[in-house]
């Protein structure tokens, strides 16, 4: 069952690591012989305003969309987990504090909030990866929160702490393990909105900055005003969003039904 | 970088230079006129209402046209890029002629609000005879009184107060005095000799205003054809018919045609063409070659007519600081690109390569075919690079704003062909309130801009680059240079007046303190029912007082 969304994030994946040795052209060089073309046998996908392959483009521009959408994804999961796993586990005051923090930002439109604090960080790698990181992180937290609570009032955490287990070892050998799956499912719905995020932000400007090709960027400026007669320059990029968008989603969706044990034998 | 890239690197370049030379044929001066320059091309033509055929104009009705700024205040005499917006509402001195049987690139100066007008023989000073029983728009706190020489004085101390928003300024700034003589005749006395006077007056920033205290953020008071009626800013301008406007139309009564006209404000080109086809808008201008005609393809009711652009879309070079204040490293950058490619890339598969006057000033600009420097030849680039110190590259910074996407084009272009002569272009977007600033700190290193469209060759001459000019914001001063502009002032003798220009335009094209490029050919698209519109870039106003509605 899950394997469409497993090849399509693996071909995206491999896309990204070959990127290189599966571009055409290079993907900055300008070819004055060739602005604004349709797709055909030369340009499989056509040419952008200034002739620069548009296969090439998508190509490179998925390294920045998966480095992106992957780094930021590990930034949420450490920064949410961790947050929703002391939270969940310690519970008191503390739970009560971080939990109103969660709620402030998980009011915040993500875009916005982005927005507001790339404003503040400027454009660029590290701080799109730490912005879109920390945008996402509450969401995860906010779960990891919940399916810590179920665990921690488990048995076998009553009985660790019978015989005297420190909560350090608690959380790192029997919470931890226990709460996995729900880290996998989480990153990889993740991911999938840390690309989202990236193109949106490159869209606006915010992002991977021209000429370097990304898959948000590709869409904004003078893509636009070619719209209307060569919208080649705008769909190709944007139907590589939402395959790989659709990919990782699916995969997190097939990771949830193999790792939730209600569902297991259903299919 | 792989073998392969070098390849294509290489072939790219030769590829792009046999196309220059090719388009450089193409574009010189005999085949520049075939180009029909401000004609519709024939499958596309417009029945553009003859002067013959206007005795049937049908008056009233409203028009409707879109535009991408919204205006940010109504003030003619500090200019903003959205100026020619509200002109309507404004006339001066004198005007360029306009209307449908004026070719875009003709520019025949007439009698405005000044009837006639007598120069002194040392040409220091003008006399105006105001046109009588010209009356303000009845809009508070004028309510509709008669224009007079106080207001004429007024407007034109107005135009020369020493505001930092007054950027244009150095148009009227010969202008020592200006005194009522009686209440139609105004003395003006310059400093100096000054041919550029009567056409800088005809422009936008010399509009005569009421002697009033008027909040321009609010209101819009002149002379003109329209009064401004209502605003909603970012979205509608609402405009009416001036009852007593001075200056009659083909049927004998006074203009303008219409009853109203509606400026809508819609940023994207896509939802302008939309919004044209579906019938909300009556007609556009300035819409880019490719989206034209992919309009016109869809629709065969509408009409075009096409002209070239002058506002040649242009990087400002800051020249106080190193590397950029080597006359080297400039020439090298002009001549590591490709400026066709970069009009096409802006005009989406066509576009005019334009020099330091635009093409579209028929009268006054030189072939760029004849100018140093134009043509890309990498190699030259590179061996004067070295020359400068620059052996091993050099890393250069372009601040530009976001829209219009004119910019980005132009320098992610350029970013490619500068690459192969060893420069590395680092594009820094910014928001238009910090460009603005950085403009007038003159913070900046390479400026996305594009030039102020004009008739007369002194805004893109003096007003530019003059040492002591406003308008200079790189820092650009050269001694020889200044004499010419000093000289292309005051030098009465049209004939003369052309060579100084010629002269002008070749010192600059060697000191390369502002690389221009090229602009789009533009169409004005309209419904077939819509009479008498000719796009006019002089005056900064839209002739609309000649359109009328066949319906």
């Amino acid at each position: 069952m899950p394997r469409v969304p497993f090849a399509l994030v693996l071909a995206f994946v491999l896309l990204a690591v070959f990127a290189p040795a599966l571009t055409l052209y290079d993907p900055l060089a300008q070819d004055p012989t060739a602005q604004a073309k349709p797709p055909s046998g030369l340009h499989p996908l056509g040419t952008d305003y200034l002739g620069r392959d548009i296969w090439s483009r998508v190509v490179t521009g998925s390294r920045p969309s998966l480095g992106v959408g992957a780094s930021a994804m590990a930034v949420a999961v450490v920064l949410g987990s961790a947050l929703g796993i002391v939270s969940g586990y310690l519970g008191g005051p503390l739970d009560l504090f971080l939990q109103r923090v969660v709620d402030v930002l998980l009011t915040l439109p993500g875009l916005v909030l982005a927005l507001a604090m790339l404003a503040v960080l400027g454009a660029g790698f590290a701080s799109l990866i730490a912005v879109i990181g920390l945008v996402l992180a509450p969401g995860i937290a906010r779960v990891m929160r919940s399916a810590t609570l179920v665990v921690s009032a488990s048995g076998y955490i009553e009985a660790a702490r019978a015989v005297g287990a420190r909560d350090r070892r608690i959380l790192a050998r029997h919470v931890l393990p226990n709460v996995t799956a729900t880290i996998l499912v989480l990153a990889s719905l993740a991911i999938g909105n840390a690309i989202l995020f990236e193109a949106a932000l490159s869209f606006l400007g915010l992002g991977v900055q021209p000429p370097e090709p990304s898959w948000g960027n590709m869409l904004s400026g003078p893509a636009r005003q070619y719209f209307e007669v060569a919208p080649w320059m705008a769909v190709f990029p944007g139907v590589a969003v939402s395959l790989a968008v659709l990919g990782f989603n699916l995969l997190g969706d097939s990771l949830r039904d193999i790792f939730d044990p209600r569902l297991q034998g259903t299919t | 970088m792989t073998g392969r890239d070098m390849g294509m690197a290489s072939r790219t370049r030769a590829l792009s230079i046999a196309f220059a030379l090719a388009l450089a044929v193409t574009a010189c001066g005999p085949a520049q006129q075939a180009q029909p320059v401000g004609t519709a091309p024939a499958a596309t033509s417009a029945p553009t209402a003859a002067p013959t055929a206007q005795p049937q104009v049908k008056r009233g009705g409203t028009a409707t046209i879109a535009f991408s700024v919204d205006p940010v205040h109504f003030d003619p005499h500090k200019g903003t890029t959205a100026q020619n917006f509200v002109s309507i509402v404004y006339d001066g001195l004198t005007q360029f002629k306009t209307g449908p049987d004026v070719p875009p690139g003709t520019h025949i100066l007439e009698p405005a609000l000044a009837e006639k007008w007598d120069v002194s023989p040392d040409g220091k000073t003008y006399t105006f005879a105001l046109r009588k029983g010209v009356k303000f728009h009845d809009v508070p706190p004028i309510s509709g009184r008669e224009m007079t020489a106080d207001d004429v004085v007024f407007s034109v101390e107005r135009m020369l107060a020493k505001d930092a928003e007054n950027i244009k300024r150095d148009l009227f700034a010969v202008i020592d005095k200006a005194e009522a003589v009686d209440k139609y005749t105004v003395k003006l006395t310059l400093s100096q000799p000054f041919a550029p006077l009567l056409a800088n007056l005809a422009t936008v920033f010399a509009a005569i205003v009421p002697k009033s205290e008027v909040d321009f953020k609010k209101v819009a008071v002149g002379t003109g054809p329209f009064v401004l009626k209502d605003f909603q800013r970012q979205s509608k301008y609402t405009y009416a018919k001036s009852p007593s406007y001075w200056k009659n139309g083909a049927d004998g009564k006074p203009l303008p045609y219409l009853d109203g006209f509606v400026q809508v404000i819609i940023p994207d080109e896509g939802a302008r063409t939309s919004a044209l086809r579906a019938g909300q808008l009556d007609f556009t201008d300035l819409l880019v070659d490719n989206l034209a005609q992919q309009l016109l393809k869809s629709n065969d009711q509408l009409r075009s007519e096409k002209f070239p652009g002058n506002f040649s879309v242009m990087t400002r070079l800051n020249v106080k600081e190193k590397p950029l204040d080597d006359v080297r490293v400039r020439q090298a950058i002009s001549l590591a690109i490709d400026r066709q490619v970069i009009a096409n890339a802006l005009g989406g598969g066509t576009g005019i390569v334009n020099g330091p006057i635009p093409t579209a000033l028929t009268d006054w600009a030189a072939p760029v075919s004849e100018l140093p420097n134009f043509k890309q030849d990498a190699a030259k680039a590179k061996q004067l690079l070295a020359d400068a110190g620059y052996k091993d590259g050099l890393k250069l910074t372009a601040v530009l704003l976001r829209s219009p996407q004119n910019r980005q084009i132009m320098l992610e272009a350029m970013q490619g062909q500068l690459k192969a002569v060893g420069i590395d272009l680092q594009l820094q977007f910014v928001e238009s309130a910090d460009l603005s600033k950085r403009r007038v700190d003159r913070n900046y290193q390479l400026m996305g801009d594009n030039l102020t469209p004009s008739a007369e060759p002194d805004t893109y001459a003096y007003i530019e680059y003059h040492s002591k000019s406003a308008g200079n914001v790189g820092n650009y001063s050269d001694a020889a240079l200044d004499t010419l502009l000093e000289r292309s002032r005051s030098a009465a003798d049209p004939a003369q007046r052309k060579q100084v220009f010629r002269d002008i335009q070749t010192k600059l094209a060697e000191l390369q303190f502002i690389i221009t490029t090229g602009d789009p050919y533009y169409h004005s698209v309209f419904h077939p029912y819509v009479k008498g519109f000719r796009f006019s870039f002089v005056n900064q106003r839209i002739p609309v007082k000649y359109v009328w509605l066949d319906k």
